[in-house]
């Protein structure tokens, strides 16, 4: 891993050290799984771990900046997701997000990606910080769509 | 909730704020070994400023625990892996080992092999106990700046120029 000219990879490293925090429990509430550098858009598969019921998971595309903020009251950082990346999380019919890294700050960002959405996103709002007070939402969030829907297989063409 | 799922998180949080500290500075590149190299986990290399790879390289041992500690205790805790790290043998270029502590996300560092320039020459000081001091950026520069130092006065000693 060459570091000088990668901040995509230092962003990667300080995605799961924000995401696989142990926030005082026992286990982290997610375990990120990377798809490797050639899959398309998304960057993890992140699990929920020791959840209730099934495997619960959702998708993560990790985006890295130096660039710093906005001006305003609402700060947001400046790194974006292109149109097509919107459009293709909006196709998948799990949770997906976008977690914007601060790379000189060592900080993320998640913001959802909800179905409708299709333009590109220029900046992400610095409201929702992977700080323990959010992985701890983001985990109940993710729970409850999966809890929701009955994805059980039972029949396949290929059973006895 | 299983002893060896909390050590396997505990190792890939490790791993991650390794990465994490290391890459604070652009001019580290960093290797994994695949535990091939005699109890190391990163292989380090200082590159030169146009960025081109030097063989200047220390080596990086990688531990992590779940609770938070302090200098004093964690030199206790590290005495077994410091032990049995001098078992190995003896390393031919620096050595230091980073501590995660996944409570307080806070970092440690102890030299395993510690490049120091006496007024002899060059030297690696292979140490049997911890002395951990807090891992931050300047801890960081003065763990490569030593590496640097050492390399410089070990390439003085040995490097002899034909004509």
């Amino acid at each position: 891993m060459a570091a000088q000219d990668d901040i995509g990879s230092r962003g990667e490293f300080i995605f799961c050290t924000r995401i696989m925090n142990f926030c005082g429990r026992d286990l982290p509430y997610f375990r990120p799984r990377f798809l490797g550098e050639k899959a398309q858009s998304f960057d993890y598969l992140v699990e929920l771990v020791d959840a209730a019921k099934g495997a619960p998971f959702f998708f993560v595309q990790v985006k890295t900046t130096r660039k710093g903020y906005t001006k305003g009251r609402l700060r947001r950082l400046k790194v974006g997701m292109s149109g097509t990346d919107v459009r293709r999380f909006c196709l998948l019919p799990a949770p997906t997000y976008l977690v914007a890294i601060d790379e000189p700050g060592e900080v993320g960002y998640i913001q959802a990606i909800l179905e409708g959405m299709k333009d590109p996103i220029t900046s992400v709002p610095a409201s929702f910080p992977l700080d323990c007070a959010n992985l701890l939402r983001l985990y109940q969030e993710v729970e409850q769509f999966w809890v929701g829907r009955d994805m059980a297989r039972r029949r396949s063409v290929f059973s006895a | 909730m299983s002893e060896s799922k909390q050590e396997w998180f505990v190792a890939e949080r490790t791993r991650a704020f390794a990465l994490m500290h290391l890459t604070r500075r652009d001019d580290l590149v960093v290797k994994e070994t695949g535990g091939a190299d005699g109890g190391l986990d990163y292989i380090v290399s200082i590159t030169r400023k146009n960025g081109e790879k030097s063989l200047r390289q220390f080596g990086v041992v990688l531990r992590g625990t779940k609770n938070p500690t302090t200098e004093e205790q964690l030199n206790k805790t590290l005495r077994p892996t410091m032990q049995s790290l001098q078992r190995i043998g003896q390393f031919p270029y620096p050595v230091c080992l980073l501590h995660f502590t996944m409570d307080d996300d806070q970092g440690y560092y102890t030299w395993v092999a510690e490049p120091v320039v006496t007024k002899d020459g060059p030297r690696l000081i292979q140490h049997a106990q911890a002395h951990c001091r807090k891992l931050d950026r300047e801890a960081l520069d003065h763990i490569v700046a030593s590496v640097d130092r050492w390399y410089e006065a070990f390439f003085e000693t040995i490097a002899v120029k034909t004509s």
